[in-house]
């Protein structure tokens, strides 16, 4: 009986974790959910998040990622990306990178377009298990309401 | 009865000719040598006085010895001569990089592009094949060399100190926006031109293209409340001054102005998401100028010492 304890515990535990919130990872279609909030200001175009976040430069590695959708604009630092990682502590990882890219763009539009700054300072990084969701939104609260529509 | 003398009975038979002396003989046998030898002569002459025929005459078997195979070695065949090259002609520094055969794949592999915020969009929304970026949104002549501003790796560098890492063949720049608020355009071009020579210093192998200033759309850069600076005006002097260096450091000008804006010399309003700069079509428009505006690389370095 004694040695039946440590098993029955560890199975409560399991159960328990999975009846608690919900870790399904962002699907990469959140992107758009941001779109359609209104979130930005200007339209967004999608391109490469492996070039957009400078993986190698950021010490992210990219054979981790497993999928990746990501919008900006060309002079804007408006933008909005889900990336999928292999593990959540490749995840974990990768939110720590994403809080250097963005301080490192607060640096550079200081001086070069200040009101950017302001959107840089409400930026989003979220992490569910094994996803990341980043947003730079123009309209801050409807960002909030959006990624809070997401469940 | 009497009998004839034998003799008188031979006169009775027909006359017998005459027999010969060996004198004789001797002179009929001359005689006839000389009229054989003279009727062959007349043939031969003859038949050497015959016209040519039209017709192809028959192999004449004459009595000329059949050669013999020599044993001095047959000289030997005239070498093929190589076809000559034509001579290479010194690129034209005073004009734009022309147009050009597209390049083949892989052709920017080896090639950096050095720039700003417009060189960014480039690098995210062109579709560039294989080069290296070494850009900055807000960098300038004036800072290249100062500002650590380049993440490779986790370390930072300066955009001269990237450069410096490994070594191109082809170097593509475009630098000039920000600086356009300097207002002193004299120091712009020596910043400019100092730059075109660490770049040569630091890159002796490498073609340098000096990409000219896109002009912006004004309506559109006064609505995203673009700097006040930032004008057309501004954009054609400095593209003057790029366009004198090239002349004077012997580097390849591109006309990346003339690949973007409208009929009327301005960027279109759908080329652009705040009047400065490009949407992801016009960043593949640029992409595409230049993979059919590449200079020649004979050409080019024949330039570099021509005068």
């Amino acid at each position: 009986m004694k040695k039946l304890l440590p098993l029955a515990l560890s199975l409560l535990l399991l159960l328990s974790s999975c009846g608690g919130k919900t870790t399904e990872p962002y699907d990469l279609q959140a992107t758009q959910a941001l779109v359609d909030a209104g979130a930005f200001s200007v339209p967004l175009e999608e391109l490469d998040a492996a070039l957009l976040y400078d993986f190698a430069g950021y010490g992210m590695d990219a054979s981790k990622l497993t999928g990746s959708k990501a919008l900006s604009a060309s002079g804007y630092t408006e933008q909005v990306s889900v990336t999928l990682w292999k593990t959540e502590s490749d995840a974990k990882a990768a939110v720590a990178a994403f809080a250097v890219y963005l301080q490192d763009m607060k640096d550079t539009y200081k001086s070069y377009a200040p009101l950017e700054v302001e959107k840089l300072g409400n930026a989003i990084v979220s992490q569910r298990g094994t996803s990341v969701l980043l947003v730079v939104p123009a309209d801050a609260d409807a960002a909030k309401e959006a990624v809070g529509r997401l469940g | 009865m009497p009998t004839l003398p034998e003799s008188e009975l031979t006169h009775s038979s027909p006359p017998r000719s005459p027999r010969l002396g060996p004198g004789a003989i001797a002179l009929v046998c001359i005689i006839t040598g000389l009229v054989l030898l003279v009727a062959v002569g007349a043939a031969l002459s003859a038949r050497q006085e015959t016209p040519p025929s039209a017709v192809t005459p028959s192999p004449i078997v004459t009595s000329t010895p059949t050669p013999e195979p020599s044993l001095t070695p047959a000289p030997a065949p005239e070498p093929t001569p190589e076809p000559t090259p034509d001579p290479v002609i010194p690129f034209d520094f005073t004009q734009p990089v022309p147009e050009s055969a597209p390049v083949e794949s892989g052709y920017f592999d080896d090639a950096v592009f050095i720039g700003d915020s417009r060189t960014d969009g480039l690098r995210l929304y062109g579709g560039v094949e294989g080069a290296d970026f070494i850009e900055h949104t807000g960098i300038s002549v004036f800072d290249v060399g100062t500002k650590k501003v380049i993440r490779i790796a986790g370390e930072k560098y300066t955009v001269l100190e990237a450069l410096a890492l490994k070594q191109y063949k082809k170097i593509y720049l475009m630098l000039g926006v920000n600086e356009l608020g300097h207002n002193h355009d004299e120091g712009f071009r020596l910043e400019y031109e100092g730059l075109v020579d660490k770049i040569k210093e630091l890159q002796p192998d490498a073609i340098l293209y000096l990409q000219n200033l896109v002009c912006i759309n004004p309506d559109k850069a006064k609505a995203n409340n673009q700097p006040y600076y930032v004008t057309n005006e501004k954009i054609a002097v400095y593209n003057a001054i790029i366009a004198a260096i090239s002349v004077d450091k012997h580097a390849a000008l591109v006309d990346v102005n003339a690949a973007l804006v409208d009929g009327n010399g301005i960027l279109p309003r759908e080329g652009t998401t705040d009047g400065v700069h490009f949407t992801k079509d016009y960043c593949k428009r640029w992409y595409d100028y230049l993979k059919i505006h590449a200079a020649d690389a004979d050409s080019y370095w024949a330039g570099q010492t021509a005068q």
